[in-house]
């Protein structure tokens, strides 16, 4: 446990100072309220669904950003040598690589808490469906950040890790979306959205916690958690 | 105690090491010697667990670095080639991260390790503003932590400056821990090691004290005459009769050991730095002019040096000759092993 604490909180120093990453996050933040106001007045509804549809398009661009350095970055300066020739284990660097990240995924997060304040000022919103879009939020992210992290163990550039993660999550969206729908093979079409991370999150942004979707979120996360140790451990092959 | 036995280590269908074995005593250092791509830093990645072996084993102290990697881990210290470190630490936070990752939480001996590798006036200071010869102290610090039975340094001083390397070389001796160090500046290795392995495309080339090593690889002649006048004349002089000489000489080419005096000119030749500069300049200026036995002067002495020598007689009779023939005074007439650098170049070739 003190090696994990010990990795995260190296991970969170190193999150926490970089100016880029509050860029980072001011445009996270921006871009949201900019796309949730957008049609807001129009619509005249005190909901989340503008925001939270919109959310796995920004994630799918902020996430691989946030996630290509993870490991490449250590393996292209060297410091992963000196990390894996301390008494540790995989399993416990990944895992703190996750959770510092993971905790830099709930502050960008936070940083949209502009738009259910407003909400609470200008109407009567369901919290409920607010904190289910939120906590829906959270899991995508999370399983955005668990593939991208995976991504960033298999090579020594961050470019190439956003690349490959950016282009990976997007197809998976795109199992989801109704113009690939429409084209696919009726028998595949179930296959397609069980397998599509935004589906699922759908669910969540409906105000609906569905076991499935909770089960398959979690899932994704330990299983490319799990990829991420299979491929530290096979790094001498 | 590190043992090191039967190693292989196979990238794809590429093998790099083939079956070395070899074996650190307590409190000695030793240098581990090869051309580039050689497996040096291959050897040392799999002593400290990044990578692991094909085949073969490790041990630290009796432990086995495969089956129990933690335990062994942490009696290793590990320096890797270009000192990777994480910038935005300072030294004292940089050390501390490292001891927490080996459970050590004791703040004395960070603070000992720190002022031990003479960092304690850049200790506060963030890694990314210090010397290349600071980054490397912070980098064997970090490798102290946990008082380690083994330390493995690979190539500690690449990049530095003379004084720089000295500051390292020092430190290390100083340190007094089973070592195994790794460069490609062979005075360095003779400087600090008592024992050095040579390693060639993933074998052993060689394995033992330094001084039975130089006297294996062959013997060197060296020879001193006086010359005070026309020096020049008599060198060419002496070049050409050496040329005439028909005795069998593997590599039979003579080294220069230049020893330039700067008559007039203000440089006291005590400075050893231009010396070692002056020096490596003109033999390779006068190994491109000529294959024949070069020579070198130091004001009225002349230095001819035969290295890889097999048949010593022959050449000493001839000398005798050439210089009783021509009224020149033999100061010295000495036969020694080779230089660590000759035996290494035979060895790697």
């Amino acid at each position: 446990m003190n090696i994990i604490r010990s990795i995260y909180n190296k991970e969170i120093k190193y999150y926490f100072y970089s100016l880029t990453n509050y860029v980072f996050v001011i445009i996270f933040a921006a871009l949201s309220i900019y796309l949730y106001f957008q049609n807001f007045f129009i619509q005249g509804q005190a909901d989340v669904a503008p925001w939270s549809q919109n959310l796995p398009f920004l994630l799918i661009f902020f996430i691989p950003a946030l996630s290509m350095g993870t490991i490449s970055e250590e393996k292209r300066l060297g410091t992963w040598e000196i990390l894996l020739t301390l008494p540790t284990q995989e399993i416990q660097v990944v895992l703190a690589k996750f959770l510092a990240g993971f905790t830099f995924v709930l502050f960008l997060l936070f940083s949209t808490i502009g738009i259910p304040v407003t909400l609470a000022f200008l109407g009567k919103p369901d919290w409920g469906v607010v904190a289910s879009s939120y906590l829906g939020g959270v899991a995508l992210a999370g399983a955005y950040l668990s593939t991208g992290i995976f991504v960033s163990s298999l090579v020594r550039q961050q470019t190439i890790s956003f690349v490959i993660t950016f282009l990976f999550l997007l197809v998976n969206d795109i199992f989801s979306q109704d113009f690939f729908l429409l084209r696919a093979p009726v028998f595949l079409k179930g296959i397609f959205q069980f397998l599509s991370l935004r589906s699922h999150y759908e669910n969540f942004a409906q105000g609906q916690i569905n076991l499935d979707s909770v089960v398959f979120l979690f899932s994704w996360i330990i299983f490319f958690i799990l990829l991420t140790i299979i491929s530290l451990r096979s790094r001498d092959f | 105690m590190l043992l090191v036995e039967n190693l292989y280590k196979k990238f794809g269908s590429r093998e790099i090491l083939h079956g070395i074995s070899f074996s650190v005593k307590d409190n000695h250092i030793v240098g581990l010697l090869g051309p580039n791509a050689a497996g040096k830093t291959t050897t040392m990645r799999i002593i400290t667990g990044f990578l692991s072996p094909s085949k073969g084993r490790v041990t630290v102290n009796g432990i086995d670095t495969q089956s129990s990697s933690r335990k062994a881990k942490s009696l290793l210290g590990y320096l890797p080639e270009n000192n990777p470190l994480y910038d935005l630490f300072t030294p004292i936070e940089y050390v501390s991260y490292i001891a927490s990752m080996k459970s050590q939480k004791d703040r004395h001996s960070i603070d000992q390790i720190v002022n031990l590798c003479g960092l304690t006036n850049v200790a506060q200071d963030k890694i990314d503003t210090l010397s290349r010869g600071y980054k490397q102290r912070v980098g064997i610090a970090a490798a102290l932590v946990g008082s380690p039975s083994v330390l493995i340094l690979d190539e500690p001083t690449t990049g530095l400056d003379p004084n720089q390397r000295e500051e390292i070389k020092k430190l290390i001796k100083r340190l007094k821990i089973t070592t195994l160090f790794s460069s490609h500046i062979l005075s360095e290795v003779k400087d600090i090691c008592q024992e050095v392995i040579i390693i060639n495309q993933g074998v052993i080339v060689a394995d033992g004290r330094l001084s039975d090593l130089m006297r294996k690889g062959g013997s060197a002649l060296r020879a001193s005459l006086k010359i005070t006048k026309n020096q020049k004349s008599a060198i060419s002089m002496i070049r050409k009769e050496l040329l005439k000489l028909k005795v069998k000489l593997p590599r039979a080419y003579a080294r220069v050991i230049f020893s330039a005096r700067f008559v007039g000119s203000g440089i006291s030749p005590k400075r050893k730095n231009l010396r070692i500069h002056t020096r490596s300049y003109d033999r390779g200026f006068l190994r491109r002019r000529t294959k024949a036995p070069l020579f070198s002067t130091s004001g009225s002495i002349v230095k001819i040096k035969f290295s890889g020598v097999k048949d010593s007689g022959a050449i000493k009779d001839a000398l005798w000759k050439l210089c009783q023939k021509n009224n020149l005074p033999l100061e010295e007439l000495k036969e020694t092993g080779d230089s660590l650098e000759d035996v290494f170049h035979k060895l790697t070739k």
